[in-house]
């Protein structure tokens, strides 16, 4: 449903920042294997892991590659379109940080990468206002909340 | 994605060797006044009397391998039921693949001649940890694993049910179907659950009611997602030599396979190529050619259904239904205890109880028997097993002999 209501986009937008509060405050920033990770978001880019050894993309970040065992990997920055893999609409309260938010949308987006033995999907979250339908290019938007950055996922086109 | 899903090493071979001699069942409670341990002990005696069958007969232990080590560790049986012959003791794999892959790998055993009569448990307190606050299992699954503490739990997307969830409106969107599909699965459900005497939901749901039910992760439902109960099971395998000095009719392992998804562990069903594909395509080929059956000959399923979608995806995986047309099917009837391919003849997880798959097992023995009374199916010699544990699937052929 496309919004030409100047209200809701500035609502839409609020709620998204502050689901991306919610989220910085839960991030487990700890796990060594994807700090890449979180220094690309901090940079406005989604980055992979690549292993210098067999050049093979690994996703979910690893201790060691999953095919040669090397415990090096370059990160790169993605040129890729995400699409919605797929989505539901939570209405329970399975997460403390989140029950002020329900109901959410969370899902799944898949980020294109073009490899033979990979998928590399991020999980997403969304107020329910917008409209969702499985394939839809989806654009990232990277919300800086104090030390964090957190990538989010909002359909093409809706605000 | 050109890694082809791989068949597991786990199968009983061409030529049957092994069968189920007893069966036990604990009644599921919404919260037991038993523990555990009673519960357990409860349903291994039931089995090993239903197999005219001792303690001191028993020289093996299989089960499954991630919730029960730590639940109730096999050597903790052992000292409870005085077990003091016991050579064998293994875990196998996890969740619902664990206990029906607990068939395969008993009969490895057997066949082996490492062991001779093996017993497998499997049961669960989770109806009381709900209650008491000490969290409730499966839905506090997987806290603190890296992967999804950095990318899933933080975004909303967790627990189980978010991500079957998932599954769900993945299925639903690709092949164009109404939620109603999910409401004709859980009505049939509800209905073979009614012929069980220990089913915790016996009381009739219509499709109304079942949109009545609340949404948890849309558009899975309440009605949509299994029991959190307590309660316990438990099997007896041994050879067909021995079988045959049994106090019951022998109920023949005719076959067992597991399959794999591409991405081992929890992640699959996010990152797999296609996440609405489970094991249960190579396991239940594995297991049918291993038995020597196909499709026609399978009388009746029952499919490891810790949430519809679950067992409608892995149905559809097994061959027994089109892609996307499982629901229509349980809309016909075809999935009643009277229907075309009964499944799920007890209720499962669903509706009769949460004790991962070996109620489905101890299901498909009772079928085989052809002691289930009202709830009977009308081809009961060939019967598939399907065990889900997420990333790997088991299925059981088991067969009249």
């Amino acid at each position: 449903m496309p919004r030409t209501d100047t209200a809701d986009l500035a609502s839409a937008e609020n709620e998204l920042a502050t689901l991306a509060e919610v989220v910085a405050s839960e991030i487990a920033l700890d796990w060594t294997p994807a700090a890449g990770f979180w220094e690309g978001c901090r940079e406005h880019e989604l980055r992979v892991p690549i292993c210098n050894e067999c050049g093979r993309v690994a996703w979910y970040p690893r201790v060691a590659c999953g095919h040669c065992l090397s415990e090096h990997f370059t990160w790169e920055a993605t040129d890729s379109s995400p699409r919605l893999y797929t989505w539901t609409t939570v209405m329970f309260q399975f997460i403390e940080a989140l029950k002020e938010h329900l109901p959410y949308a969370s899902g799944l987006v898949d980020i294109g990468i073009d490899s033979p033995d990979v998928n590399v999907r991020l999980s997403f979250i969304l107020p329910t206002s917008y409209q969702l339908v499985i394939g839809m290019e989806m654009t990232p938007v990277f919300i800086d909340v104090g030390q964090v950055t957190v990538p989010m996922f909002v359909p093409t086109g809706q605000p | 994605m050109d890694r082809k899903r791989q068949a597991g090493p786990l199968r009983s071979g061409d030529d049957m060797s092994s069968a189920i001699v007893g069966v036990g069942e604990t009644p599921a409670a919404k919260v037991s006044e038993e523990n555990l341990e009673s519960l357990i002990v409860r349903a291994c005696r039931e089995a090993l009397d239903d197999a005219g069958l001792r303690p001191s007969d028993v020289d093996g232990i299989v089960i499954e391998g991630a919730v029960m080590p730590k639940e109730f560790p096999a050597d903790r049986c052992e000292e409870v039921l005085g077990l003091h012959n016991v050579e064998l003791q293994l875990g196998v794999s996890k969740s619902g693949a664990g206990v029906v892959g607990s068939l395969g790998v008993a009969a490895e055993a057997i066949r082996a001649r490492r062991a001779e009569v093996v017993l497998s448990y499997f049961g669960v307190d989770w109806g009381t940890q709900r209650r008491t606050g000490r969290g409730a299992g499966p839905a506090n699954a997987r806290v603190g694993e890296p992967r999804i503490e950095a990318f899933e739990r933080a975004f909303g997307y967790w627990p189980q049910v978010v991500w079957f969830g998932g599954l769900a409106q993945r299925y639903l969107e690709t092949f164009g179907r109404p939620e109603s599909d999910f409401a004709s699965w859980v009505v049939a459900n509800r209905e073979n659950a009614a012929t069980h005497e220990h089913a915790l939901e016996r009381e009739p749901l219509t499709e109304s009611d079942y949109m009545d039910s609340p949404y948890v992760a849309a558009p899975l439902r309440r009605a949509d997602c299994s029991l959190l109960n307590d309660g316990a099971g438990a099997m007896v395998v041994t050879s067909l030599d021995r079988a045959a000095d049994c106090r019951r009719t022998p109920v023949g392992i005719a076959g067992v396979g597991t399959g794999h998804n591409e991405t081992l562990g929890r992640s699959s069903i996010v990152l797999d190529s296609e996440i609405l594909h489970t094991g249960a395509a190579t396991a239940t080929q594995v297991a049918m050619r291993s038995a020597g059956i196909g499709l026609d000959d399978v009388g009746f399923a029952e499919i490891y259904d810790c949430f519809t979608i679950a067992a409608i995806l892995q149905a559809e995986d097994m061959g027994l239904f089109e892609p996307g047309t499982a629901g229509q099917m349980a809309g016909k009837g075809v999935t009643r205890f009277d229907g075309a391919l009964p499944i799920n003849t007890h209720g499962g997880l669903l509706s009769n109880s949460f004790i991962v798959g070996m109620g489905h097992v101890i299901e498909g023995v009772r079928q085989v028997r052809c002691e289930r009374g009202d709830g009977q199916v009308t081809r009961s010699s060939v019967g598939l097993i399907a065990g889900y544990g997420g990333a790997e699937s088991s299925t059981a052929v088991l067969v009249a002999i």
